[in-house]
């Protein structure tokens, strides 16, 4: 018998393309959600957070230097896991335990 | 005055739902003939939420837009020679077996969701699975024009529908989806969009994905993270599509809770190749199964997403506790598995390079030095009069009854012994990999002993070009009828080796 070994944690995230794009989303994230980690694989980024991450429009604008509509959120998310609680013109949340 | 803009919410709202009605001179039940027939009640569609708010105009926007940046990297790679500056060509050898394997069932996702987009009664589910039958489509083509490329100078990448539908392995995938797309409705979408799409493919777009760009393959890592991109939105159909039928009636719960458990050892055994692929047949890795395992199945399904369905009464799946227990174990079964019956196989496989063994034992301090190096120690002395100086098993498998894999899954609680489970039913004997298979053969028997097992057929004499002139030529006939001509056999002696050779011989040559 080999035992198992598990390490368990819980967290929402978003896995991101290593673009241009990518990066600057991945700035605001940070901005708006100080708690949230980085860690860094070939090809793409993995955002995590122990409960919510929000992307604000704003701050997504304010890296880009251009506008931004959250919609575009669709050309750098990989993956993610969680709910998306909120998705409008100004906002996503995505956070567990939200109900419909 | 300038007419003020529409929200998000408003615009999703008018193109969806507003433009949903309710029949009068047709009934609803003649319309949605398959709505019923699965047990599962629905009291209110209007409950249904949808977090992407995605319109058909949003939808043509950003996916064209993903499309454009996929079709510019795709060019760059095909007129920068990229292939040569691929890792090692061994590395390719995981990409046939994602072309012949899963591009198939991307295809046939698009045709389940065009019947769930036909037939579920609620406006904003079939909304989002005519999105999601689109995108399949699209997975579909962005992976065979990625391949196509790797075609004109590899083997294993000339024959992918042909294969998907007559070579052993590839009965794996096939005989998976071709379950998911005879189910109902409601079954096919917990199957796909929940069990498949949330928990699962993440493990084949996310940590395998990385491992293509690693290993300098652009083209994949980029159709990879589109289609990924997609799969988010597919995730959430799934998710809210489960705590939906949840939430609707209690009478749900029972049924849901069958499926979530039936899906999810379905699809983990399924994505078992995906570990083969990654933990051996990468040249350069990122993550081990085992890592990868524990981040997006134990961390991000058990301690996130099913935390989160506790509170409807639904447990995680029944045979989870198994799939944890054969993480360090899993990859290398299957590896072995390909490695043994290559002589059949539209892809090359090998003997672990040295340093490749000494990663697996770091990565597997449990099992690899334990229970498995010595089979190739063993494999590089054990001859055969095949080509390629090492071990092949000559002769054919038993497969399990449900999932089709050959018979040789480790048992975790007695690792020097296979699982055989067995079922006796209307006086035939079925044979298992495993409890999961097991008990979901014994829930609906009578679709699983319809299975098209390769092996029974080779048996049966339905998978030869010609007639076999003796017993010698019985497996080149399976081969011709699986249109397999050098794709099969050890890497060091193939094709795909000799050119690669060539080509780096001198790196001036120019490959037309």
């Amino acid at each position: 018998m080999v035992a198992v070994e598990t390490k368990r944690e819980r967290f929402v995230s978003v896995d991101l393309q290593k673009t241009e794009e990518g990066y600057n989303v991945l700035r605001a994230i940070l901005k708006d959600n100080p708690d949230a980690k980085v860690d860094e694989f070939p090809g793409y980024y993995k955002v995590k957070h122990s409960n919510k991450l929000t992307i604000k429009r704003e701050t997504v604008e304010s890296f880009m230097g251009r506008p931004w509509d959250t919609q575009e959120f669709n050309l750098v998310i990989i993956s993610y896991s969680g709910n998306f609680a909120e998705w409008d013109d100004e906002k996503i949340v995505i956070q567990w335990d939200t109900h419909m | 005055m300038a007419k003020k803009k529409l929200t998000l919410a408003q615009k999703y709202h008018i193109y969806t739902r507003g433009l949903d009605w309710e029949p009068t001179y047709v009934s609803k039940k003649d319309i949605y003939p398959y709505a019923e027939y699965e047990g599962i009640k629905i009291k209110d569609w209007n409950k249904w939420e949808d977090p992407f708010r995605m319109t058909v105009e949003a939808y043509w926007k950003y996916q064209a837009e993903k499309d454009r940046r996929f079709y510019a990297i795709l060019d760059g790679f095909i007129q920068n020679q990229g292939h040569l500056t691929l890792s090692d060509a061994r590395y390719l050898n995981s990409i046939k077996l994602f072309i012949q394997g899963v591009t198939p069932l991307e295809y046939m996702a698009h045709r389940g969701f065009a019947f769930v987009a036909r037939h579920l009664p609620g406006p904003g589910p079939r909304t989002a699975a005519f999105f999601q039958s689109m995108d399949e489509l699209r997975h579909t083509q962005i992976e065979v024009h990625a391949g196509s490329n790797f075609n004109k100078y590899y083997d294993g990448f000339h024959s992918m529908t042909l294969m998907h539908d007559r070579v052993w392995y590839l009965s794996v995938p096939k005989s998976y989806f071709d379950d998911a797309v005879t189910a109902g409705p409601f079954e096919y979408v917990t199957a796909i969009s929940f069990s498949f799409e949330y928990a699962l493919t993440n493990l084949l777009f996310v940590p395998f994905m990385s491992g293509a760009a690693y290993n300098g393959d652009t083209p994949t890592m980029t159709f990879g993270f589109s289609a990924q991109s997609d799969e988010s939105r597919h995730m959430t159909l799934g998710l809210q599509v489960v705590k939906f039928l949840l939430e609707q009636h209690e009478d749900n719960v029972p049924i849901i809770q069958r499926w979530i458990d039936k899906w999810w050892w379905r699809g983990y055994r399924l994505t078992s190749l995906v570990g083969a692929m990654m933990d051996y047949m990468l040249p350069k890795r990122v993550m081990s199964w085992k890592e990868s395992f524990e981040l997006y199945i134990e961390d991000q399904i058990l301690e996130g997403l099913f935390r989160d369905l506790e509170r409807y009464g639904i447990r995680p799946p029944l045979h989870m506790e198994q799939s944890i227990k054969e993480k360090e174990f899993l990859s290398h079964d299957v590896y072995w598995i390909l490695f043994s019956f290559t002589f059949a196989a539209a892809f090359h496989s090998w003997i672990p390079k040295e340093e490749e063994m000494e990663w697996l034992a770091e990565k597997y301090p449990r099992t690899f030095n334990q229970y498995y190096r010595w089979r190739y120690e063993k494999a590089k002395q054990a001859k055969t009069p095949l080509p390629g100086d090492r071990f092949y098993y000559i002769g054919l498998p038993q497969l399990c009854q449900v999932c089709q894999i050959p018979m040789g899954f480790t048992d975790p609680d007695d690792p020097n012994n296979f699982v055989q489970r067995y079922v006796e039913y209307e006086g035939e004997i079925y044979h298992f990999c495993s409890d999961g298979c097991k008990w979901i053969f014994e829930q609906e028997p009578e679709k699983y002993v319809q299975a098209w097992l390769p092996v029974h057929e080779i048996y049966k004499g339905n998978c030869f070009a010609e007639p076999p002139k003796g017993p010698d030529d019985v497996v080149p006939q399976v081969l011709k009828w699986y249109n397999i001509q050098t794709d099969n056999f050890d890497y060091f002696v193939s094709e795909d080796y000799k050119n690669w050779k060539e080509w780096h011989k001198d790196m001036a040559t120019v490959v037309v």
